[in-house]
């Protein structure tokens, strides 16, 4: 059976709306009416329709008028025009205005079942548009974090079901993995949504100087603190707070820390008031933590304090199959931030990405796309713009097969790494000039 | 419990093939499992007519038998009484351009015209059996079935003729169990 369509007759004639109805009623299907556009309005302000009929002829505001309103404030309902008078002019503009369909009355009686199946058609097309679209959506992008591998979906499961609650999460990841941004994309799912995000790098500022921006001070606390100024701690004001590199905290901060999430009070320096503060803390960090604990530079306490839930990021060599995702969207970052109308990439080199091992994780191949947009020729990023990437750090395609077969595969990749240059290539590999255009005729080795 | 009287009366609206009648009451009892009986004909109402559009307006049709079906209801006394009146005459609807048939859910008259059923070229057979396919499916909607997205069914909507001659002499088994109780079900 297929869906019925919530629909609305709107006719400044009774007996045609009550024709209309009728009709509905026979059809199973419930369907209000209005008498003049005004209340068709009214009626769409207070409940959803999917499709509306409409007389072009009415007192007051007409079909027309009726139809750019509808189309302006509720694009999604569906509007076909009925009327009597048959006219070209106003047929096409209704059409060109978003109109479904248009039908002349009185019309056939098949021509209401068509029209009737264009409309869900329509529809049914429209949501699975929306269905796979936000399928896709979820798949690649998680509030701008890009990502359809497997790794990455149990990042974005993990996301909404930790920003429900206000228990710390720890971050852990390489740098430049995307901590803060998943941090982010906690805070705007949670509750405290519309409140601050603050991020704080623990690990940029000295110790003197990140307790006073954490707890504030009082007017006279110490030299230069000509007024009182609060803490990010107050300044939150129930938002989230975002400590990256969290282990570069000191011990006593980290006792202070302790104390504050456990009272949820802090004091100002130089202050002996107690300031009630309401925040959820989310932290991240690139260092192993345990190393630290097992150091004494990380309290045991504090640790398990700050990460309730931990939440790994993975390097990008661990899903490389995201790497063309986020080249896509780099590409059209830089191509829109830089007068180079750059559209692609060829497919040798996002396979050459792919290879790369992003020791730098997606900041680096950001930064990659980024320099390879502003110093390129054409509107195609080809091999030879990435040839910068550090050949140490391109994993071999494959460690199996015999003497030979590595040393083809190992060769090839190396004048890949070196855009050709035969004289760099030689280098890297540690042999002549000559010995390296001998072995490129031995394996049949071919530029593309 | 006291099973409800259901009478069905098939009447003619105007001049119609006499042949008719007694073969749409004979397809009421087979399909519906309800005793039909040809009724007293009556005229078509001048006033139904729409000079505009040369045809009869069907709701003024309508009101029309209604208004002798009361005084005649009045007299029998019958529970429920359902009628089929079967015109020769090109009926409306305002929206319509015509209609093969039309009825209101649950009310008790509809109308049938078999003025378009030989559009298409037919037999006088393939008529007739046209114009009982329209008189059940709009005696459904006299019981309160509402209209069946099977395109083999009775009561779907159909609205040509090529969709008439598709439908079967049945309803499929959804709609057969909205049917009214039948009368060997109410004789127990």
């Amino acid at each position: 059976m297929s869906t019925k369509l919530r629909t609305m007759i709107v006719d400044d004639e009774k007996i045609i709306r009550e024709a209309f109805l009728h009709w509905f009623e026979k059809h199973g299907q419930a369907a209000d009416a209005a008498a003049s556009g005004i209340e068709a309005l009214e009626k769409l302000a207070s409940q959803p329709f999917d499709l509306l009929f409409v007389d072009i002829k009415m007192p007051g505001m007409d079909g027309i008028e009726l139809l750019g309103h509808v189309k302006s404030d509720y694009p999604e309902t569906a509007v076909v025009i009925i009327t009597a008078y048959a006219s070209i002019e106003s047929a096409i503009k209704a059409m060109k205005m978003g109109a479904s369909d248009y039908l002349m009355k009185p019309f056939r009686p098949d021509q209401l079942s068509l029209v009737l199946e264009k409309v869900r058609q329509q529809k049914q097309r429209a949501s699975e548009y929306d269905y796979v679209k936000g399928r896709l959506e979820k798949m690649t992008r998680f509030d701008n974090i890009i990502g359809r591998s497997i790794p990455m979906q149990e990042v974005f499961a993990l996301i909404p079901e930790v920003a429900q609650s206000d228990a710390s999460v720890l971050l852990t990841g390489e740098t430049g993995t995307g901590k803060e941004l998943v941090a982010k994309a906690i805070h705007a799912k949670s509750p405290r949504a519309n409140l601050p995000f603050i991020a704080i790098n623990c690990g940029a500022l000295p110790e003197s100087l990140l307790e006073s921006e954490l707890f504030g001070h009082e007017k006279g606390a110490f030299t230069h603190a000509a007024s009182s100024r609060r803490g990010f701690l107050e300044i939150v004001s129930g938002g989230t707070l975002f400590f990256d590199e969290v282990g570069e905290i000191s011990k006593k901060m980290q006792m202070d820390l302790l104390r504050t999430l456990e009272d949820k009070l802090i004091f100002r320096v130089g202050s002996r008031t107690a300031v009630p503060v309401d925040f959820r803390l989310v932290s991240a960090t690139s260092q192993p933590l345990d190393k630290k604990r097992s150091e004494g530079s990380l309290r045991e306490d504090f640790f398990y304090r700050i990460g309730v839930i931990e939440i790994k990021i993975p390097p990008l060599r661990d899903r490389r199959e995201d790497v063309p995702l986020l080249v896509e969207h780099f590409l059209q970052k830089y191509g829109q931030e830089t007068t180079k109308k750059v559209e692609r990439v060829t497919p040798e080199a996002v396979e050459r990405l792919m290879q790369y091992d992003w020791p730098g994780n997606v900041r680096e191949l950001q930064n990659a796309i980024e320099r390879a947009v502003v110093l390129s020729r054409g509107a195609t990023l080809r091999l030879a713009d990435f040839a910068f990437l550090t050949p140490s750090a391109v994993s071999l395609p494959q460690q199996t097969g015999t003497l030979r077969q590595r040393e083809e595969r190992y060769i090839y990749a190396v004048l890949c790494d070196n855009a050709w240059n035969i004289t760099r290539s030689a280098t890297v590999l540690g042999i002549n000039r000559v010995t390296l255009h001998k072995k490129i005729k031995r394996y049949g080795f071919e530029r593309k | 419990m006291v099973s409800r009287e259901i009478s069905i009366q098939v009447i003619a609206l105007g001049p119609v093939d006499d042949r008719l009648l007694p073969i749409v009451a004979a397809n009421v009892f087979a399909v519906f499992d309800l005793a039909a009986q040809v009724g007293r004909a009556c005229e078509v109402p001048q006033g139904a007519y729409d000079p505009h559009r040369d045809q009869y307006e069907v709701a003024a049709l309508l009101k029309s038998i209604e208004n002798r079906r009361t005084v005649a209801a009045n007299r029998q006394a019958v529970a429920e009484s359902k009628t089929i009146a079967i015109t020769a005459v090109d009926i409306f609807v305002p929206i319509f351009s015509y209609v093969y048939g039309e009825a209101r859910q649950g009310a008790s008259t509809a109308v049938v015209s078999i003025h378009r059923l030989a559009d298409k070229p037919a037999s006088a057979a393939d008529i007739y059996l046209r114009a009982v396919k329209v008189a059940l499916h709009e005696l459904g909607h006299l019981f309160d079935m509402p209209h069946c997205e099977d395109d083999l069914c009775l009561m779907h909507y159909a609205d040509t003729l090529a969709a008439i001659d598709r439908q079967h002499l049945q309803f499929c088994r959804y709609c057969r169990a909205e049917l009214p109780p039948s009368g060997s079900e109410r004789l127990g």
